[in-house]
C-alpha cells in the first residue's frame, strides 16, 4: 500500500494544488485522503486498476470539502493572484512555450472548478471517460459533452495567444 | 441534414475523437467529416493544442522531505490503529471477565450487587455521553483552526 501511495502521491498532490491553488492546503489534503486510503474499509485494494481513480476521487471531495470550508472566499482572491502574475511576465521571458503554459494556466483558473477539473482530469493527469465519471460521481455518458463545453471555455481564453503561438 | 446540423452534431464528437473514446463508427464519421469541413477542422486543431498545452503545463512537485514525512506519519497510524485496537480488546476482555465474577461472587447479596450495578452503570453512561459530546464539538467547531 505504502509504495503504491508513493507513487500516486505527486499527482494527487498537483490536483488538489489545482483545484485549491494553495500547496499548504493541497499538502493537508493528500495527507487526509492517505489516511482515508489506508483506513477505510471499502478501499479497493491498492494493486487494483480501480486504487487510482478512487483514490483521486477521495483527493477530490477532500479538495471541495475544503474549498466550501473556506466559501471560495481565499480562492477567488487567490484567482486574481494568479491572473495578475500570469500577466506580468516581462519583455525577457523569450520562450514562449512557458510563457504560454503560464497563460493556460491562468485561464484554467478562471475556469469554474467543474470545468477546471475535468479537463485536468483528462488532459494533465489521463484519465478515461470512465475514471472521471468515477471520479466525478457522474454518468459516463455526461464526461464528453461536459468535456467538450469545459475546452471549448478554455479556448476562449486562449484564443487570442492561439493565434500568437504556434503549438504545432 | 444540412451541413449546419452535421457540423453542429459532429462538434461534440470531436472532443470524443480527440481522447479516443468513440466508436470506430464515430471516429471514421468524425475524421470523414474534418476532411471536408474546414470550420470543424480548424476547431479539431484547436482542440489538440489545447489539450497539447494542458498536458505541458507544469505543477510544483510535493517537496520530497514532505513527502517521507508523511509516509512516516502513516505507518505511525497504521500501528497506532493497532495498538489501539490490541488495548481495546484486552480492556473488553478484562471488563467482561470482571462483571462476570462480581454477579456470580455468592458472598454479596443480590441488592448490593444491583446498586453496585447502577452506580456503575449510570457513571459510565455519563462519562460516555460527556465524551461524545465533546468528540461532536471537536469536529464541527468552525474555530477550531483559528489560531490565537
Amino acid at each position: 500500500m505504502d509504495s503504491v501511495l508513493t507513487d500516486l502521491a505527486q499527482g494527487a498532490f498537483k490536483l488538489a494544488m489545482q483545484l485549491l491553488q494553495q500547496p499548504a492546503d493541497a499538502h493537508d489534503v493528500l495527507q487526509e485522503a492517505a489516511v482515508v486510503a489506508v483506513s477505510h474499509p471499502g478501499a479497493p485494494k491498492a494493486r487494483s486498476d480501480e486504487f487510482r481513480p478512487w483514490f483521486f476521487r477521495v483527493v477530490r471531495n477532500k479538495a471541495i470539502d475544503r474549498l466550501r470550508e473556506q466559501k471560495r472566499k481565499n480562492h477567488e482572491e487567490l484567482v486574481e493572484e494568479t491572473i495578475a502574475a500570469g500577466e506580468n511576465h516581462g519583455p525577457e521571458d523569450t520562450l514562449q512555450q512557458s510563457q504560454l503554459q503560464q497563460q493556460v494556466q491562468v485561464a484554467l483558473a478562471k475556469l469554474s472548478l467543474d470545468q477546471r477539473e475535468i479537463i485536468l482530469l483528462k488532459d494533465f493527469h489521463g484519465f478515461a471517460y470512465a475514471d472521471i465519471a468515477a471520479i466525478l460521481d457522474i454518468p459516463k455518458g455526461t464526461v464528453m459533452s461536459r468535456l467538450h463545453r469545459a475546452r471549448l471555455a478554455l479556448r476562449e481564453h486562449l484564443i487570442p495567444y492561439m493565434v500568437r503561438n504556434d503549438y504545432e | 441534414m444540412n451541413k449546419t446540423d452535421t457540423c453542429q452534431h459532429i462538434e461534440e464528437l470531436l472532443t470524443g475523437y480527440l481522447d479516443g473514446e468513440l466508436t470506430q463508427q464515430e471516429s471514421q464519421r468524425v475524421a470523414l467529416h474534418i476532411e471536408q469541413c474546414e470550420e470543424c477542422r480548424e476547431t479539431w486543431r484547436q482542440l489538440q493544442q489545447l489539450q497539447r498545452a494542458v498536458q505541458e503545463t507544469r505543477y510544483p512537485n510535493l517537496e520530497q522531505e514532505k513527502l517521507e514525512t508523511m509516509m512516516n506519519d502513516l505507518t505511525s497510524k497504521g500501528l497506532q490503529g493497532i495498538a489501539w485496537f490490541a488495548l481495546s480488546a484486552g480492556l473488553a476482555m478484562i471488563i467482561a471477565f470482571a462483571v462476570y465474577a462480581f454477579w456470580v461472587d455468592t458472598s454479596m447479596p443480590w441488592y448490593h450487587k444491583l446498586a453496585m450495578s447502577l452506580i456503575w452503570g449510570g457513571g459510565i453512561g455519563l462519562f460516555v455521553s460527556v465524551l461524545r459530546q465533546r468528540l461532536i464539538a471537536r469536529k464541527t467547531d468552525k474555530y477550531r483552526n483559528v489560531k490565537l
